[in-house]
This record gives C-alpha cells, structure tokens and sequence, in this order.
C-alpha cells in the first residue's frame, strides 16, 4: 500500500525572508532583530497596485492581519513602532524549497516540493529503514527543528489525503487507523481538498462546508455544477485513484553556448570563442566556490555528428590555466568538417572546491599542503590525457595470502585515486578489503623465520612476474627444492634454497591455477635470488619473481 | 592587551614582509635548496660523495652485462627503492615519488618500516617518446621530489635536458638503465653499475646481495680507479646497507637453537 507522507511548513515565506535579511528594514528607527518573535512581522510584496502583505506572523494574525491587505491598513491594525517588514521573494523562496526537497532526499527518492510552502514525499517501501513511519517522522521533525524549522506532517496514500491531514488536524503528527482516517476527513472543511478559492467560496455559499456535506451531494450533481476537478480532487483524497509523486529533476549542469550565424571553419575563431567560454564557466564556477571534475565541450559540426571533447579531472578545478591547457590540446585534434555551427561546454560534474585562503596567509605547512596537493592533481590530469587514466596509477596492499592479489591496483580513472594516503589506522568501510599490515618476523621454536611460512610482503621479492614464467627445474626428491634450472633460456645451478612454502588458494577462485604451490627462495650461481614455486595441480615449475 | 597586540601586529608586519621578498607563484613550497645531498646512508659513500647524492640531478644505474642473463635486464629497484626512500625522509610530508617505466612494480615499496606506496605514483609507459614526456611533466610538478624511470634507449641529448631540467626544478631523478645502454654517452652527474654477488648458501640466512661500482661522478676524485662496494638487502626491513661481513660472521658464528621436539 502506498504511504505518502506530506510537510506544512507554515510560516515558511517568512523564514526565508528572515533569513535573506541580515538584519530586518524597520518603519522606525528603532531596530529588531530577524529572530525577535516578539514584534509582529509583516511580509510585503509590490504591485503595480501597490504594496500588500504576502504573509504575516501569528502575533499579526491575532490583530486580523490577512494576506492580501494593504500595507496601510495592516500598519494601522498594529503598533507602528514594533512592525518588522520584510520584502517577500517568491524566487527564492522557490529556490530554498527546492534545496529543502533535495535535503530530503536522505529519507526517500520520490521527493517534490508542494508550493508555496511543502514537500511531499512518496515513503512507500523506505519507513522501515528508520523503524517505521513514527521512527521516520519523529527524524525528520527533529531535523527541521535543528534548522530552526518548525513543521507537521501527515500521512496518508495519497498525496490529497497526506497534504490534507498536514494542514487540518489538530496533532502536529497525526497517526490514525483507516476508520479514524475516513471520519477525520470527512469532518475537515472543503479547504482541504486543495481547490481553488473560486471554487470553495462557491460551495460555502450553497452551504457544503465540510467534505462529509459534499460527499452526500450526488456526484452528476456536483460535477456538473463545479466541474470534473472537485471530483477528482474528492477521489484522491479518499484513494479512490492514487497519483504519483514524481522525483525531483536533476539539477542543471552548468553551461555555457555560443551560436554562430552561420558554419565557421577556421580553428583560430573557434578556439578563440571556446576560451572565452571556458573562462566565462570557470569565471561563474570559482565564484560560487565550485570545481569541474567532468567537462564536455561540444562541436556542433553543420556536416556531421557532434564532436564532444570530453575532459576528467582528478580534483575539482577552476583554473583556466590549467582547464584550458588540457582543451586546447584535443582542440588541435578535432575535425571541423564543413564548419562548427555552435559551441557548448558543460561542466557535468562539479564540486565544491576547498576554502583555501590566499597562500601568504597560511602557515608555510598549510600553504605547502594546499599547492603540493593542486600541482599533483594537475600532473595526474596531464599524464591521464597523455597517457591515458588505465596508465596513471596507485597500488594499495591488501591483507591476503594469494601472491597475485596482495596489490590492488587503482587507476587514475577509479572514484578513491585521490583518496591514497589518507592516514593509517581508519577503519575500513563495508565492503572494502582490510588494507595490509606490516608483520616482523618472529622466530619460531625451530630457529627458522616464521615468515617464510607465510607469503607476506616481508617474505616477498622485490620484483614480482606478471604472469609467473615458466622454469624447467630438477630437484633431487619430487617435493624437495630445485638444484638446477632453466629460465629464460638460461641454466642456472643452485647455490641455496629455502625451506617451502606451502600457499593454498580460495577453491573458488578459477583464475588461479594450480591449486596450492610450494614457494622455494632460491639463489644461483651468480647470486640472484629467484622465488620459484612448484605448482601442485599443473606439476609445473614457475618463476613469480626476483630480489632485485 | 595592548603589548599581545604589539606581538601580533609585528608578527603580521614580518609574516607580509617575507611574501614581499619572493613572488607567491615562483617560490617553491615543497623543494629544498640548490645543492642539497640525499644521504646515501652508506658512509664510506657518503664520504667520498662529500655528502651523498646530489637531490638535483641525474643519477644512472646500469646492470653489469656479465651478470644479467640478457641485454635488456634492469639494475635492481631495491637499491633505487631505497635512494627514493632516502630523498624522501629528507623531503616534505607531502613529497611524492613517480615511477615511469612499463612494468611497475610496487613490491619493494611495501617493505621496510615506510611505507612509500602512500607517496607513490606509477606511470606505465613502454615507448622513449612516452617516458621523456612524462618525466618532463613530472620534474615540473611542485610536489614530486624523486623520480625513478627506465631509461633505457635514452641518448646524450635526452640526459643532458633531463639533467638541466632536474637541476632548474630541483627533482633528483634515478634512471635505471640495462646493460645494453652502458656505452651510450650521458650527461648523467653519477653513473653507477650493479651487479648480483654471490652471499652465504644457507638460504635461511643469506640476503640478496649487490656489488655496486661508481663509473663516474663530476668533482670527484677518487684514490681507487673505479671504487666499488657490496650492498646488501635486509628482506625483513626492506633497507639496503653495506655488506661488511661482520654480520654474516656473526650469523654464521650463532648457534642455532635446538629444534622442537615433535
């Protein structure tokens, strides 16, 4: 069953204005501040008829301020040295809604803001997650409240029934069963079916107040009467016919376009105008404190498919310098065609970049840490466009007895290159490999190093064959070491050879060949120090690696 | 109050009056001075080198030819390994390494109590055009302080702009080249050759040892033709130290505990 749970934020055009105003614009000199709830706040909006409130605080109500009055006429209700007037900015308010709908996104993914002053979230299937819907509704109180967010909130299945139990019950939280769900509805006012002011004055005046007085009219009555919308508004609210709630649309890329009049084919005109763009993009970036991690430039070519330069970057930037030295080098590459008929960047991913104070007022460490660490990124971007992402890598040891495995290889291309060094000691996340240990040796009750036993970086060579290379070997017993071989087409007589070393693999894992394997450190005549292992299931002899 | 304000502002006064000296945009923030030495932390060497390597420049390992069983056989990166580890204890925090060549090889970075896989970065390029440019983009990083690069095929040309470059952006540069390239001329500051020894044949003892020989080093002189000396890796420590054979003769001399009854 679907459960729709909605948020009334009452006074929330008021919060925004509070919040926009460092300190509110009062009628007389003297002055409150944003937060003082006891002076009685009026939010303004201009007309071309004149200025009138767009909303106001209880304290105003009380005196029988209403949206919609003149200014004059609420100033005249109220005392004239304690009003705090606030201009009103539905744009912003839209946009803070917006950003609140997507803070929201934490408790389910189907999340919509419901102007002027709501949100409605489909928490079908996601109430579990955070010990039921009381458990979920108590969260996400007691998170607005942190913002200073007084809300309610009621829950329904349906988005009519959730918004109407937010706005006309009593509780702030309402939790009802499915007959105390039908009698609370049908004893709410017909305000709560959500329809227009025309609508409702019209039914109010015919006498049908409450939704239990209109649901007894007959329905070819009423739609003939007030149309198909009040029907299908009464529907929803009783279930009849759910509608969804849809996801918030992704926020839009950062972009910047420049059109030609016509098809241009001179490289110098077009690497002059995406320079200019990238600046201007970059420019708009840095101010808002955001860095380009993905960056697609694109070639409307007048002849042929787009041409998209795509650009990754290993930390966020918004060096044009840098960001510009990159594009120009596969600008130089790119076929024009018959001409480019319009030019797009797109900083597709972006985020937001570290507040970092101009270097001479760190301390020498700090201001170090800042431009080493912007100097390596760069480099990391150079060598990936050259060399290409699967070439630039790390390594990152991991606790494992399998040879093959011990280093993880992490490419410049993978989401953690940048994240190589954090510091010792963290614990690992769910689902990562537990990172390697350093282990001493100890001695065993034989006298013999307990690591040979065990395949262990300290055990292991210096230098490691990708894959191990075969070696033709004799040994005096079919398990003991090797006392000659041939690798590479080279015989070798064997000066010494350790004790083996038994490593068995993971049954699991068909990659590995061979089964178990005795590992002997072997030297030669000349001195090298070869790690050979003999390989159960093949009865193959290899070479894994060198002390080199 | 007002003399915690004195102390402040002079500081302040002294803090600007430094940024004034130099331009914020060329000043180095990771790099040490010219003409720095990179211990070796092999004394008589370090002796003879008046103090170690030299940080800015270029330095090359060539295998010996009689011990490698083919041409294109590299020196051994442990010592590199451990002249990288060398450079950067004596660098800042955030001092990284790069390894170019075609086969990385992390193994030797992971021994030792350091561990320098953190401050590692690894380029994996095969072709001469590849590899000079990227250890041309690399000595111009701020925050790379050693490189360690096959440099095999590389010509006189090539060193010399690596070791004017090395020199202008104060990177010390390892080149390790194979047997082949030992005739090939080098604008190198110290050219060194390596060759395996044979140690002890008591595999639970013995430690992969090296005889390294200075080919060449500018402004040295030295009493011996061509000085060399036995090196020696610990494989539990990952350090790579002069082999004196005291310590073997002293392991050798250990009496070895009676095994466990079984």
């Amino acid at each position: 069953m679907r459960r729709v749970l909605s948020v009334y934020i009452p006074d929330w055009a008021l919060r925004c204005a509070k919040r926009r105003q460092s300190r509110p614009r009062p009628r007389r000199e003297c002055e409150r501040a944003p937060g003082d709830e006891s002076a009685p706040t009026l939010l303004l909006r201009e007309t071309p008829r004149g200025v009138f409130v767009a909303d106001c605080c209880a304290i105003a109500r009380r005196v029988g301020v209403r949206p919609d009055i003149g200014v004059e006429q609420a100033r005249a209700m109220l005392s004239p040295a304690d009003i705090v007037e606030l201009p009103d900015d539905p744009d912003d308010d839209r946009r803070r809604l917006n950003a609140l709908a997507r803070w929201s996104l934490r408790y389910t993914p189907l999340t919509q803001t419901d102007p002027p002053d709501g949100l409605t979230l489909d928490i079908s299937g996601c109430a579990h997650l955070l010990g039921g819907e009381s458990g979920l509704i108590a969260d996400l109180l007691r998170r607005l409240r942190q913002f200073g967010i007084v809300a309610r909130v009621g829950v329904g299945p349906t988005p009519g029934a959730a918004w109407a139990l937010a706005r006309f019950t009593r509780q702030r939280a309402p939790r009802l069963s499915e007959e105390e769900f039908e009698a609370a509805l049908n004893a709410m006012p017909i305000a709560a079916l959500h329809i227009d002011t025309d609508t409702e004055a019209a039914l109010c005046e015919v006498g049908l107040d409450t939704i239990a007085a209109l649901r007894a009219v007959p329905r070819d009555s009423l739609r003939q009467r007030f149309g198909a919308e009040l029907l299908w508004r009464i529907d929803e609210v009783f279930a009849v016919h759910t509608p969804r709630v849809a996801a918030l649309p992704a926020p839009e890329a950062p972009r910047v376009e420049h059109i030609f009049d016509g098809p241009i084919r001179h490289f110098e005109i077009v690497t002059h105008v995406t320079r200019d763009l990238a600046a201007r993009l970059l420019a708009s970036l840095g101010e808002q404190r955001v860095g380009v991690l993905d960056l697609c430039c694109r070639l409307t070519r007048c002849d042929d498919t787009p041409l998209d330069i795509a650009l990754a970057f290993s930390q966020p930037t918004a060096r044009f310098d840098h960001v510009w030295r990159l594009l120009y080098t596969r600008l130089e590459r790119a076929q024009l065609g018959f001409g480019v008929e319009a030019i797009t960047l797109d900083a597709r991913r972006t985020q937001a970049l570290r507040d970092a104070q101009p270097a001479f007022w760190l301390d020498v460490a700090g201001a170090m840490r800042e431009r080493g660490q912007q100097a390596l990124g760069e480099f990391v971007d150079h060598c990936r466009e050259r060399f290409g992402a699967a070439n630039v890598r790390r390594f990152r040891a991991i606790e494992t007895h399998v040879p093959e495995h011990v280093f993880q290889t992490i490419t410049a291309a993978d989401a953690h290159f940048n994240t190589i060094g954090e510091p010792q000691g963290a614990e690992p996340q769910a689902g990562q490999a537990r990172p390697a240990r350093r282990r001493s040796a100890r001695k065993g009750k034989t006298g013999a190093l307990a690591s040979e036993c065990r395949a262990i970086p300290n055990d292991r060579p210096t230098a490691m064959f990708d894959p191990p290379e075969p070696a033709q070997v004799m040994s005096v017993t079919p398990d003991g070491p090797p006392i000659w071989l041939r690798w590479r087409g080279v015989e070798c007589r064997v000066r010494g050879a350790s004790r083996a070393a038994r490593v068995r693999f993971p049954w699991w894992n068909d990659a590995l060949k061979g089964g178990g394997r005795d590992y002997y450190r072997v030297q030669d005549q000349d001195g090298r120090w070869l790690w050979v292992f003999h390989a159960h299931r093949l009865n193959t002899w290899f070479v894994h690696g060198e002390w080199a | 109050m007002a003399g915690s304000q004195a102390i402040s502002l002079a500081a302040l006064r002294q803090k600007l009056a430094r940024v004034g000296q130099t331009p914020v945009g060329e000043r180095s923030l990771t790099r040490q001075p010219v003409g720095r030495r990179v211990a070796t932390d092999w004394p008589p060497i370090d002796a003879l080198l008046q103090g170690g390597l030299e940080a800015h420049a270029v330095h090359e390992w060539i295998r010996a030819p009689a011990h490698s069983p083919h041409p294109a056989a590299m020196p051994p990166f442990a010592i590199l390994t451990h002249l990288a580890r060398q450079a950067l204890r004596q660098a800042s925090p955030i001092a990284q390494a790069v390894w170019v060549g075609c086969r990385p090889d992390p193994a030797a970075l992971a021994l030792g109590a350091e561990n320098l896989l953190d401050r590692s970065l690894f380029i994996a390029i095969s072709r001469r055009d590849q590899r000079l440019a990227a250890l041309d983009l690399a000595i111009r990083c701020d925050s790379i302080e050693v490189i360690i690069a096959d440099g095999q095929g590389f010509q006189l040309l090539d060193t010399q702009r690596l070791n004017l470059l090395a020199r202008a952006h104060g990177v010390m540069l390892l080149l390790a080249r194979p047997s082949r390239d030992r005739h090939e001329l080098s604008a190198a500051q110290t050219r060194w050759q390596v060759a395996t020894e044979p140690g002890e044949t008591d595999a639970a003892i013995a430690q992969p040892r090296w005889r390294i020989e200075l080919l060449r080093s500018r402004g040295v002189i030295s009493t011996e033709e061509r000085p060399n000396w036995a090196l020696e890796l610990d494989r539990e420590t990952g350090v790579v130290g002069l082999h004196t054979g005291l310590g073997a003769a002293l392991r050798e001399t250990t009496p070895k505990p009676a095994a466990a009854a079984s």
